[in-house]
């Protein structure tokens, strides 16, 4: 674990951001999921050090966030922020954030010069930063949080304000990172697409609690199968017939449109021998596949419950 | 045939100390006012020069490097007129700095020194600093030393560069004698008035939003106190500690106090001490509420 919460709770003022957060974030990519003011950055700048927690506990490898100075040289931290110094092209930036985290000169501009050509700005790097475009601001944010080849990456919403291919392009350097660098990180996105693409574990936050943690495979693998079945000519109850071949629940979906819940072990060849039950004959069969998308809603349904 | 690779690799260092970390914010702070649009910033920071070029001239002059034919010793008539031209008394390296040089010293910190702080707010830019290895008291005093460099060097270094031009310049010893009993005193003078002054303008661009508005609240504190100050010695019948309100002035009476200059006007230097004591300490518990990490969050 490269980041553990215990019970953290964050305050700003009378409002709490987080509540009595508890997690464990395994290495590689993981994504904290969770809308917007669920408390996700809150949780970042709390292990940045920029917030001191109300109550509980955070660990970052073997570090406390109080001790800012050996554990921001592990950190990397992308904000969400359209964050730069004023005056400065994209080297002088990377290059000055790298002393800033303790490099000395030399290997801060060898090193400036080594991100901006991994994020691929190699070309526009001794070009003013006020004037890169929004995709070009997030890379030289991702260069500046590798200057100092960090373990760990904070990404505050990597893709806002990309456009697909800046997006892909982003979102091909995290999982690059991840897989090919050994980077351990948190990938903080409201967006799940980005958080499927490249995370094998989740934290599900909403309304500063977590609501559901794990890897990706576990919150989405069914207990149950679920298949969308179309069906047509059926002389007798298609419903009765499915039932009597062990499903779970059928909701009619249209005319002549089943979902049909069935248990794990129960395979789809019951759903054709039931419709050969009720004289009818299958037109399309789909199996229902639980995405991300469906274990965000579901926990958030169990957690406004 | 690679000459250069610039491929990521995995990197080992051994992290530099707190001081060098800051170095890199404080040289990016001297080097802001030569990054002014259209070479701005230089051509005013050469002009910053011209009161301690003018007294570089005077001794080229004075020490014959420039012969005037005539059979009056001119030079000495000049000097005996007006003793502040002669480069072995006080008034020679003070007065272009603290009679002469008010608008050097609005233009140094309108430019650069109200402006450090406030500039990286409205860029977001504490964040870059302050998730970094560096304290935001750090970042405070990186900026302030950044700042105290580049007036330093008008303040501070010219007027040592005059004198020791003209300690070079001089065919025998006695200019040497007759200045270093009152220089060393003179330069301790001069590094408290630039570090005070280069400390509240820093100070007072941590209180703004922007740079524009820092530079204009600064220049109406400044302006406002000296007018203030001004008004009030008339009012109080020639009490001129009233002018103390006015840190220029204030940190002028100083200098002088500290280099053994015996005052042109009634003025007591306590009073100096006292409003910039009070000001000084106002700006730091301030700093205190504008420097926390969770200013970066505002």
């Amino acid at each position: 674990m490269f980041v553990t919460l215990e019970n953290l709770t964050i305050r700003y003022g009378s409002i709490t951001a987080v509540d009595q957060a508890s997690a464990e974030f395994p290495s590689g990519a993981v994504g904290l999921l969770g809308r917007n003011g669920a408390g996700k950055s809150s949780i970042l700048r709390a292990l940045l050090g920029l917030v001191l927690p109300h109550a509980g506990e955070m660990k970052i490898l073997d570090f406390s966030p109080s001790d800012f100075e050996e554990s921001r040289r592990h950190i990397g931290y992308m904000s969400e922020k359209d964050g730069y110094i004023a005056g400065l092209n994209g080297f002088e930036m990377v290059a000055l954030a790298g002393e800033i985290t303790g490099l000395p000169r030399r290997d801060a501009a060898r090193r400036a010069h080594e991100v901006l050509y991994l994020v691929g700005l190699e070309e526009q790097r001794y070009r003013e930063i006020a004037g890169y475009s929004a995709g070009m601001r997030q890379k030289v944010k991702l260069g500046t949080a590798l200057v100092h080849d960090p373990d760990i990456l904070f990404l505050d919403e990597p893709t806002n304000g990309l456009d697909p291919k800046g997006r892909k392009e982003m979102l091909g350097l995290i999982d690059f990172l991840a897989k090919d660098l050994g980077k351990s990180i948190i990938l903080s996105s409201h967006i799940l697409a980005d958080v499927e693409r490249v995370c094998h574990s989740v934290v599900l936050l909403e309304k500063g609690s977590v609501v559901a943690a794990g890897p990706l495979s576990e919150l989405t693998r069914h207990e149950v199968r679920v298949f969308v079945v179309d069906i047509a000519g059926a002389t007798t109850s298609p419903i009765e017939a499915f039932e009597r071949h062990g499903a779970l629940n059928i909701e009619p979906s249209g005319a002549d449109r089943y979902r049909v819940t069935l248990p794990e072990d129960v395979g789809a060849s019951s759903l054709f021998a039931a419709a050969v039950d009720c004289g009818a004959m299958v037109h399309r069969l789909v199996e229902h596949k639980r995405s991300l998308e469906d274990v965000f809603l579901g926990a958030v349904k169990e957690g406004i419950a | 045939m690679v000459i250069h690779g610039v491929r990521y690799r995995p990197l080992d260092y051994q992290p530099t100390s707190r001081w060098r970390r800051g170095w890199p914010i404080a040289w990016n702070e001297f080097r802001s006012m030569f990054k002014m649009r259209w070479g701005m910033g230089i051509f005013l920071f050469i002009l910053c020069f011209v009161p301690s070029l003018i007294s570089l001239g005077w001794q080229f002059i004075y020490h014959g490097a420039y012969q005037i034919d005539s059979d009056v010793p001119w030079i000495e008539v000049v000097v005996g007129r007006t003793p502040r031209l002669n480069p072995a008394s006080i008034s020679f390296y003070l007065d272009p700095i603290l009679r002469e040089s008010f608008w050097v010293f609005m233009v140094l910190t309108t430019l650069v020194s109200c402006r450090a702080v406030a500039k990286d707010r409205p860029t977001d830019a504490l964040e870059i600093y302050w998730t970094r290895g560096i304290s935001p008291w750090g970042y405070f005093l990186a900026k302030w030393a950044g700042s105290f460099l580049l007036m330093g060097t008008v303040f501070i270094a010219a007027p040592l560069v005059v004198w020791l031009v003209g300690v070079a310049m001089a065919s025998d010893w006695t200019q040497l004698e007759d200045s270093l009993w009152f220089m060393p005193r003179v330069m301790v003078g001069l590094i408290f008035m630039t570090a005070v002054l280069t400390y509240a303008a820093v100070a007072f661009s941590a209180f703004s939003r922007t740079p524009n508005r820092s530079s204009l609240i600064w220049a109406f504190f400044i302006l406002g106190t000296a007018a203030a100050g001004r008004v009030l010695s008339r009012v109080f019948r020639g009490e001129y500690s009233w002018k103390a309100i006015d840190p220029w002035d204030s940190s002028k009476r100083l200098v002088e106090w500290f280099a053994g200059v015996s005052p042109w006007e009634d003025y007591d230097p306590t009073a100096a001490f006292v409003c910039l004591g009070v000001t000084l300490a106002l700006l730091t518990i301030g700093l205190y509420r504008r420097l926390r990490h969770v200013e970066v969050i505002a």
